[in-house]
């Protein structure tokens, strides 16, 4: 179960770039305040390029905010740390490690006994329903049995908060679906907070109980939107429903008089 | 389609011969050598056995050099002379390629003086190898170093830069040392960099031994390509040619299955 409250605070991000002589600064971040509750599932949605897959580096530690905080459980934090675990869009498995290989990589550093750690991996393999693939490789697997290896890897490390970067974009219509039910059934298991990017409307709406939509060029939040769906959710449950539809067409909107860049 | 597949076995066979796949590769494969080795022959009837000798003289020229065993004396210096040459290409290639890789000041420093020895000819080199180790062994290994070590060490240090975006920001994410990364995300990561490179390196190696054996004292494949050539014995000159292309193709296959097996995640053609 999470504590730890994530305090974004009026965070910037910004670098240069361009030749020596031509220097530009690009401003990826600006003005940036959210606070997350422990145990919350907030996704952060917007189009292409507006800084919320650097906003999720920036929580991780991975990338360094040029002003403002970030305070996660009221400490600032400056380095990537075992309280928070990355999921990336793109999986990034060890491909030369099974599933199992790669669920104890990041526990081979805290955990000197290896019995342990494969316990602990088997767990959390056996959580993402991967129990049967333990001896697989990588390229074995289609694209959703390898983010089910990503999230577990994330899960292994027990961390408090789960940091998602469009996980579930790189895989087709319907395994995205099934995923999404998967998340929110372990979210539900395990108490984690998770920031969750994604570009997709609907995906925001059905998993989350907060929305932050970014605005772009310099990257911001917008607006927030709260979902008003009870968890357990099922798909066609929340579909149907016209709040869905408001909801949707609101954030649509929003959007929409962004930019027109934005499509889905 | 229901039609076409209730229909005898010997449109399928035609199918086998016509449509995509390793039937069809090969047929064409062997009809266009066959339709080389005739043109040859038709070539070779015209001109004199100096300048083009037919494929049956060049049969019985492969038959002499191996009779005479002058084929493998020359194999077996040059054998000697290249695992000598790339297994130190190999080690500096290797072992400098994922040091200049991974720390950037060092790349930043090395890097573009060993681009500028890369875009020199090295056969321009030869001269003064021969000058600093003589002519014998040691010159030739220097050769080979000269022309191989480059593909090693610039397929290595690329390939360690570009799973540094891929894999090294995981191991970041996971608070991974960073020492521990170069050991067991590193180094296995790089495994089908070094494949390639020694692959690569290896086709250059030849390159560098046989003008070893052209510039430097003449023995190995080489020179007896260049004693041949001399003495217009145009017949064995093309069988000791076709060795040379065999054991190029051999040494490609055996390291790309080798690769295949080592990085199984990686399938390169």
């Amino acid at each position: 179960m999470s504590t730890q409250k994530i305090e974004i605070d009026t965070v910037g991000k910004s670098y240069e770039t361009g030749p020596r002589k031509k220097r530009k600064v690009v401003h990826a971040l600006k003005d940036v305040s959210l606070t997350i509750a422990p145990g919350g599932f907030v996704s952060l949605l917007g189009p292409s390029g507006c800084g919320k897959t650097t906003l999720l580096k920036c929580i991780d530690g991975l990338i360094p905010i040029t002003e403002g905080e970030i305070r996660v459980g009221g400490k600032a934090i400056a380095d990537p740390g075992r309280d928070r675990a990355f999921v990336f869009q793109d999986f990034r498995l060890l491909p030369w490690r099974t599933v199992l290989g790669n669920v104890c990589f990041p526990l081979e550093t805290t955990i000197s006994s290896k019995a342990e750690r494969e316990a602990i991996a088997k767990k959390y393999i056996d959580m993402v329903g991967l129990t049967a693939f333990e001896r697989h490789h990588p390229h074995e697997l289609s694209g959703g049995m390898q983010q089910r290896v990503g999230i577990a890897r994330a899960l292994a490390v027990d961390p408090d908060i789960l940091l998602m970067d469009e996980p579930f974009g790189a895989l087709d219509a319907q395994t995205r679906e099934l995923m999404q039910v998967e998340l929110l059934r372990i979210w539900e298991l395990t108490g984690k907070t998770v920031v969750f990017v994604t570009h997709s409307v609907d995906e925001a709406i059905f998993l989350s109980q907060r929305i932050a939509v970014f605005s772009s060029r310099p990257g911001t939040i917008s607006a927030e939107f709260d979902v008003p769906f009870a968890y357990p959710r099922t798909d066609l449950g929340i579909r149907r429903d016209p709040r869905f539809t408001d909801l949707r067409q609101e954030i649509w909107r929003l959007l929409k008089g962004d930019q027109n860049s934005f499509s889905d | 389609m229901t039609l076409a597949h209730g229909k005898t076995a010997a449109p399928t066979r035609l199918a086998a011969l016509t449509g995509p796949g390793p039937v069809r590769d090969w047929t064409i494969r062997v009809a266009a050598f066959c339709a080389l080795l005739l043109a040859w022959q038709l070539a070779a009837q015209n001109v004199s056995v100096a300048v083009l000798p037919t494929p049956r003289r060049v049969w019985e020229g492969m038959a002499g050099l191996l009779e005479r065993g002058d084929l493998q004396l020359a194999w077996g210096q040059t054998a000697v002379q290249v695992a000598a040459g790339m297994l130190l290409s190999a080690v500096f290639g290797v072992v400098l390629g994922v040091l200049i890789g991974w720390f950037k000041p060092v790349d930043d420093a090395i890097s573009p003086l060993l681009n500028a020895v890369f875009l020199m000819p090295r056969i321009a080199l030869v001269p003064l190898i021969a000058l600093w180790f003589g002519l014998q062994d040691t010159a030739k290994i220097a050769l080979i170093l000269s022309f191989s070590f480059f593909e090693i060490f610039f397929t290595v240090r690329n390939g360690v830069k570009t799973i540094e975006n891929e894999f090294v920001e995981v191991a970041k994410a996971y608070c991974i040392p960073q020492w521990t990364v170069l050991r067991k995300v590193v180094l296995p990561a790089i495994t089908p960099y070094v494949m390639t490179g020694l692959r690569l390196g290896l086709v250059y190696a030849l390159v560098g031994v046989v003008l070893g054996g052209f510039f430097l004292e003449s023995n190995g494949i080489g020179g007896l390509i260049y004693a041949l050539g001399s003495d217009f014995r145009t017949a064995e000159l093309i069988a000791a040619l076709f060795t040379v292309m065999l054991v190029g193709l051999a040494v490609n296959l055996g390291l790309h299955r080798l690769e295949n097996l080592l990085a199984p995640w990686k399938v390169t053609r």
